[in-house]
């Protein structure tokens, strides 16, 4: 098993190391280096093809001696070498959890790929069965959907008038801002569970999002007006010159224009309950109710902790089965989003 | 009706007695027979209300009794505002008292009560479980700063009014026109536009924001903490906690375990960044070299940990990495296992005496190896940490680095070439300088995300050998200061030092978070 593994891994950096020379082999001949590299995902082949390519471009006597140095292959091997290895170790955990996830003991496997006699859907049968999984789901769906609806509808209003008015008490407000966000998240745990307490809220899941539109509008107040500060004044000053209210200038001309900035919160806000595992955690694992498990309360944080953080209760593989169904979309709408997502924060760090 | 305000609970004294009087035995009888608290829906307070209530009817003279000893005007009869006042300053006066004070109960517990060769006793189970509970400073606390701020918002407003007042019966003086109450209102609107769009936002973030972070700010300031004071009192003591993180050698070890967690915490802070920054910025440069094919390909694949939710990648490594875990496994398969054995790295059994430094530096584990769970060896587990954070952090930057290296500008490369610059040298003139400048106000960012990050620590290892434990004040091997403190918080309920800590957290990352925004374009600019 581990020889066959050690073998795909070397073949496949030589693969690549080809493939690579085929691309260079190509380039240097005047064609696309990116055919050059398809061609040389075939081993052997794709080098005899390029060398055997007509020359399109002039090309330099001591041309092909530099691809084929020693130095150069070498140089290659040890940059797929790396990359493969990197990818190994990218991929390790995800491809263990997905293994285990479909596998049907209860054990923590001890292979990376579980054996294809192990196999079994009988992880998600029992997270769906077996667990309060679906009262999780409902409940972290839930806040999310509101945490997306308030926490937008109370930051569009400030963010717009922090972007774009001068008045009294602005550079404290956002100096203001600033400073509680510095304060660790925690700072406020007691306070809000004794808030919970005194309005009898503990348990309740659906009002934690009062904490997370409240918690989230300092941030975003910052995001929205450094995105808004970008847009030129003059729009606003001459829709005014033509006689329109602030609330029209609002609605037909800045609120379009900061549509992307929007949705970029929006979604923000609509992640952030997935996989906040403090708050619920501590205000949520109240029993209300003798009558209802207080499992059934819990977002799903706490209740995949929950599978795995008891060394004598847990099910590992259950545990990577309810995982997979969390991370999976979220993982494809990060990697759909990526562009916008790394790029956004950089301008939000260098811009404000 | 003061019984009736004296919530939660009554309070009774011990020495006043119970008298049965024929109109409370009929009482007792049904409630008795009726009045089960979990079919009738008698909460115990509303029960003890309404005993209490009868009873003074019955012996006004314990009524006067109970208000000249037990009455609060502050807490009992104050409105809003006042107490509100009272409770911040005072955090209460009266003590939680257990419910053995309280002769209605002893009196109810003694009688049965026997009708039709039935004999019924008294349902006392909602007396019994039920403290007496006297002032309860935290929520107190909470509702005194809910005034304070309220209070707040008030003053503005009528600060406002007098001013407006003012100024309309000016303007009234010297026009002599009257403004109607719709030009008022449209007046107010246009002038007032930025304050009215903002107020929702202020209004949430007093509550919701700035009411919990003073809160934590002041019990730093009092002795809440243990179980006595989260249902009873707690009081200000001032700058006592601070001064205990300094009083080496008293009590719990809260000033030693302290400048051990920072110490690594700081460290932590420093590698965690650095190995992130700097394993991106290879692998960017890898990526972005000439010689690889495919960099969309390998880009996708190797920004995948970025992707994936940080908590279910952490949950896994934390299975991955366990003693009787899958690494573990492949690491014997293979036969690495008997290398570290030759090595002395396993197989040993540790002894305090028997081994040199360097052996204990190098112990892994006896059987396996303990990646998270090492007893002995902290610093192997610290490192484990630091190295799997770079699978979690390492590719955000990559793909910040690769992204902005795509859009470095050309020409400046080809002028270097024709200097005849090796790329090397390309890389430390041209790539470098670039890349720090955009990515240093976010190295900045992350190092202070790294310093408060909680997860790592905590879903991996969970604080690490030793969490929980007295003699190290409750802090493990890997805690870093906001993973103890959620020990101290919400297992522990040291609540006065662990807002200590938030303090001190807050004062250390502030200043640097601080420094790092001054710099900023948007900073200077506004």
């Amino acid at each position: 098993m581990f020889g066959l593994f050690v073998g795909i891994f070397f073949f496949l950096v030589l693969l690549f190391t080809h493939s690579a020379i085929t691309a260079d082999v190509f380039e240097r001949k005047g064609y696309a280096k990116i055919n050059g590299a398809l061609v040389g995902l075939l081993p052997v082949y794709g080098l005899l093809k390029a060398n055997s390519l007509p020359d399109r471009k002039q090309v330099l006597k001591g041309a092909y001696r530099n691809i084929y140095s020693a130095k150069e292959i070498g140089m290659k091997l040890i940059t797929f070498f790396q990359l493969c290895l990197a990818v190994f170790f990218v991929l390790f955990p995800i491809v263990y959890l997905i293994g285990a996830s479909f596998t049907n003991i209860d054990s923590l496997p001890t292979t990376l790929i579980p054996p294809a006699n192990l196999a079994s859907l009988q992880n998600y049968i029992d997270l769906f069965d077996g667990t309060d999984f679906l009262y999780w789901y409902k409940n972290t769906l839930i806040i999310a959907v509101l945490n997306m609806i308030l926490g937008v509808v109370f930051i569009t209003g400030a963010g717009y008038v922090f972007a774009r008015f001068k008045f009294k008490g602005k550079k404290a407000g956002l100096m203001g801002i600033l400073v509680m966000q510095v304060f660790p998240s925690f700072m406020g745990l007691i306070a809000m569970f004794t808030l919970f307490q005194t309005f009898n809220l503990l348990g309740k899941s659906t009002y934690l999002t009062i904490l997370y539109v409240g918690g989230s509008i300092p941030g975003n107040i910052w995001l929205i007006k450094g995105y808004l500060s970008q847009i030129p004044k003059d729009l606003d000053e001459s829709a005014m010159l033509d006689g329109a209210s602030k609330w029209q200038i609002f609605f037909k001309i800045i609120l379009p224009l900061a549509v992307p900035i929007l949705s970029f919160v929006a979604v923000g806000q609509f992640m952030a309950p997935w996989m906040d595992y403090m708050l619920p955690r501590l205000l949520l694992d109240i029993q209300i109710d003798p009558e209802i498990p207080v499992s059934r309360q819990w977002t799903l944080a706490v209740g995949l902790f929950s599978m795995i953080s008891n060394p004598r209760n847990s099910s590992y593989t259950t545990f990577a089965a309810g995982a997979l169904i969390v991370a999976v979309p979220i993982t494809i709408l990060y990697m759909v989003f990526q562009r916008y997502l790394i790029e956004g924060i950089t301008a939000g760090a260098t811009k404000g | 009706m003061i019984y009736i305000q004296y919530v939660p609970e009554v309070d009774y004294r011990k020495d006043a007695g119970y008298n049965a009087t024929e109109f409370s035995m009929y009482l007792r009888n049904y409630i008795t027979k009726r009045a089960n608290a979990a079919t009738s829906g008698l909460t115990s307070k509303n029960y003890n209300r309404f005993l209490l209530e009868v009873y003074f009817s019955v012996h006004p003279e314990l009524r006067t009794d109970f208000e000249e000893n037990y009455y609060n005007w502050f807490h009992d009869t104050a409105g809003f505002f006042v107490k509100g006042f009272w409770s911040v300053i005072t955090l209460g006066k009266t003590d939680k008292q257990y419910y053995y004070y309280n002769s209605l109960h002893d009196a109810l517990k003694s009688v049965r009560f026997v009708e039709g060769g039935i004999t019924y006793t008294p349902v006392t189970g909602v007396l019994d479980y039920t403290p007496l509970i006297g002032h309860t400073s935290q929520f107190l606390l909470i509702s005194g700063l809910i005034s304070t701020l309220l209070f707040v918002y008030f003053i503005f407003i009528w600060i406002w009014s007098a001013w407006d007042a003012y100024a309309t019966s000016i303007r009234y003086a010297a026009t002599k026109v009257r403004v109607t109450d719709k030009e008022w209102f449209l007046n107010v609107y246009a002038h007032g536009f930025e304050y009215i769009m903002i107020l929702p936002a202020l209004f949430v973030i007093t509550f919701i924001s700035i009411m919990p972070i003073v809160f934590g700010f002041l019990i730093a300031f009092t002795n809440f903490s243990g179980f006595d004071t989260d249902t009873g009192r707690f009081v200000w003591v001032g700058f006592q906690n601070f001064a205990r993180i300094f009083s080496f050698g008293e009590g719990i070890p809260f000033a030693e375990t302290f400048w051990k967690v920072l110490m690594w915490t700081v460290i932590w802070a420093i590698a965690s960044t650095t190995t992130v920054f700097f394993g991106g910025m290879f692998q960017a440069v890898v990526i972005s070299s000439e010689r690889v094919p495919f960099k969309k390909f390998w880009r996708t694949l190797l920004i995948l940990p970025w992707a994936v939710p940080a908590l279910i990648s952490q949950m896994a490594f934390s299975i991955i990495f366990s003693e009787h875990g899958v690494v573990n496994e492949i690491l014997q398969g293979i036969g690495v296992y008997d290398v570290l054995n030759n090595w002395g790295m396993l197989g040993v059994e540790y002894s305090e005496s028997a081994m040199t430094a360097w052996q204990k530096f190098i112990w892994l584990g006896q059987e396996n190896i303990q990646w998270f769970n090492n007893p002995q060896n902290e610093w192997f587990v610290r490192i484990v940490l630091i190295v799997v954070n770079i699978w979690l952090g390492a590719p955000y930057f990559m793909a910040l680095m690769t992204s902005i290296m795509t859009s470095i500008d050309k020409t400046l490369y080809e002028a270097a070439d024709i200097d005849g610059a090796t790329p090397n040298q390309k890389f430390k003139f041209i790539t470098f300088p670039l890349i720090m400048y955009s990515t240093a106000p976010i190295l900045v960012m992350t190092f202070s995300g790294n310093f408060n990050n909680f997860g790592v620590i905590y879903f991996i290892t969970q604080g690490g050998v030793g969490t929980g434990d007295i003699s190290r004040a409750y802090a493990g091997d890997t805690d870093i200061l906001i993973s103890w403190m959620y020990t101290l918080t919400v297992t522990k309920r040291v609540y006065n030092m662990a807002s200590v800590f938030s303090i001190l957290i807050f004062l250390l990352v502030g200043s640097i978070a601080a420094w790092n925004f001054s710099q900023t374009r948007a900073f200077k600019e506004d």
